[in-house]
């Protein structure tokens, strides 16, 4: 079953086309990466898919919904979260309090219930403040949960935003560069996260530098060079495709 | 007496406080001053007198209606002069600063003449029937009205601390004033959360604005520009966008001012004020909260 279908996107900036017809589906449950050199329109993908970005024409299509137009909130509420290339945690808040952030679209007490503090809300609080330390546990950051998440390292603001994203009790997760900026050894805990993840049943759509981790993870990979989708398909078929070879190495003809 | 003049002090500083957060949550969340916000908080000020002398409605009734005034006064601002000079939903990047602050001044300047216009360019008289009801406890004088601004002050403020801390709408709002976009991603319905930050700081200036009334026994139109200034000159000097910093300043500015013509020379009252202002800018220029750019 197809979770995420972009359709035929287009989306240009003053001029600069930056997708030019790009169409891919990605399957329930499956780690679908994005490859293609710098500005090739990857994060561009992303920011459509979630509608930070509304795209020129095209449609993107979640659980069989079309939800292109709608605001980035309700894209959230629709099952989808995404992290960022450059990292975008709050940093004057908490670790537990940004996780807490992200469950937002899935608890509901209003300015009133909470002015009026109910059983109910308390409750509710309660409950998020456990669901978060849980998250926090899964990434391996629980014992920073009270600590301001700016003075976190790195690597361990990626893993955050990773349990943020997952808070929204995302059925489909956009990660933009999971691993960049990391060590080998940092590299090597977010792979097991991500299978961790993807074993949950969560579809997971990433985009990476690391060819290593794209080969390893991803069962299909899609390629983008110039705004336009040049290739897609297993790994191994990826790696010999004539056109992918050309975008990375320049062409012999050149 | 200094008791007294301490009393005093932290009443009006507490006023102070009340009008400084409203400019605090609006900037946390739009990034622009709301230079509306005086004039509101005079209206809130008209609104409790005239239900009160006019109208003779009980205190507690022209408080709850001046409070609910402000409020829906929160609300048309938002949708009609900051709303559409937002970008759409969709393009998320920046905001637009200095035009919706532009817009602000606008409201500021027709809700000031509609004020001529409605109540007159006199100052009016609001008696109220606990006006000079006071208790005394050994030497000190205490007004009840002292008593009742206090009261109102600290619970909402402690309330409105305690919203923001503990609370997921509370949350939501701090994660909007940090990066509108992120917080829309994460699933947080900024528009609510703008619209319901513009909405509550109303509020709290109009209750202000009722506080001020029955404590100075008159209300004027101009009382909405003095204050306005007060208010910008406490959250630069606490920091911007720092709940802490509008409620220090607050009380510190209220206390200056008020020993200042207890014990100095009641001309000089906004010039010591404001050397202190300048003085804090000099050695912390972001304020004494103020926080540096992320």
């Amino acid at each position: 079953m197809e979770v995420l279908k972009l359709v035929n996107i287009c989306k240009s900036f003053g001029g600069v086309s930056a997708l030019n017809g790009v169409s891919l589906s990605v399957k329930k449950g499956e780690i679908y990466g994005i490859i293609g050199p710098n500005g090739a329109g990857k994060t561009t993908l992303f920011n459509v898919a979630t509608a930070s970005v509304r795209p020129d024409s095209g449609n993107v299509v979640v659980n069989d919904e079309d939800i292109t137009g709608l605001p980035p909130h309700a894209v959230t509420k629709r099952g989808m979260a995404r992290t960022f290339q450059n990292i975008r945690l709050f940093n004057r808040m908490t670790l537990q309090e940004n996780v807490m952030v992200g469950m937002h679209c899935r608890t509901g007490s209003g300015v009133l219930r909470s002015v009026l503090r109910t059983s109910g809300q308390r409750s509710e609080e309660r409950e998020a403040k456990i669901r978060a330390m849980e998250l926090l546990d899964f990434v391996g950051l629980s014992k920073y949960f009270g600590k301001k998440a700016g003075i976190l390292s790195y690597g361990q603001q990626r893993k955050l935003e990773i349990a943020r994203a997952l808070a929204t009790s995302a059925s489909i997760l956009l990660l933009d560069e999971p691993v960049a900026g990391m060590n080998e050894s940092e590299t090597e805990d977010v792979y097991h996260l991500l299978t961790a993840i993807a074993y949950r049943g969560i579809t997971i759509v990433l985009i990476e530098h690391d060819m290593g981790l794209v080969m390893n993870l991803c069962g299909r990979v899609a390629v983008l060079d110039f705004g336009e989708l040049i290739a897609a398909g297993t790994p191994s078929e990826i790696k010999v495709h004539p056109l992918v070879i050309e975008a990375y190495l320049g062409s012999e003809r050149g | 007496m200094l008791a007294e003049q301490l009393i005093n002090g932290l009443t009006l500083g507490s006023i102070y406080a009340l009008i400084a957060i409203g400019y605090t949550l609006v900037f946390g969340v739009l990034d622009i001053i709301n230079m509306a916000h005086g004039e509101i908080f005079m209206f809130g000020a008209f609104a409790g007198m005239l239900m009160s002398m006019k109208l003779g409605a009980p205190l507690p009734v022209a408080f709850l209606g001046s409070v609910a005034l402000t409020a829906a006064m929160g609300y048309v601002l938002e949708l009609l002069a900051l709303r559409p000079l937002r970008r759409p939903s969709g393009n998320m990047e920046g905001n637009a600063g200095l035009s919706t602050l532009i817009s602000t001044i606008g409201v500021a300047i027709i809700l000031e003449n509609l004020s001529l216009k409605l109540f007159g360019a006199e100052n009016q008289p609001f008696r109220t029937s606990f006006g000079n009801v006071k208790f005394t406890i050994g030497p000190v004088n205490i007004y009840l009205i002292q008593i009742v601004i206090l009261l109102a002050s600290g619970v909402l403020i402690c309330g409105l601390a305690l919203w923001l801390k503990r609370s997921r709408s509370g949350r939501a709002l701090r994660a909007t004033a940090e990066s509108p976009e992120t917080a829309a991603l994460m699933g947080v319905d900024t528009k609510k959360i703008i619209t319901t930050a513009v909405v509550t700081a109303s509020a709290m200036a109009g209750t202000a604005g009722v506080l001020v009334a029955m404590s100075f026994s008159n209300v004027g139109t101009r009382m909405g520009v003095s204050m306005g200034l007060k208010g910008l000159a406490i959250i630069v000097f606490g920091g911007m966008g720092s709940v802490n910093g509008a409620l220090v300043g607050g009380i510190i500015l209220g206390m200056a001012e008020t020993l200042v013509v207890a014990y100095g020379d009641s001309g000089y009252r906004d010039a010591i004020a404001f050397v202190i202002i300048i003085g804090v800018l000099l050695l912390k220029p972001k304020g004494l909260f103020g926080q540096n750019a992320s």
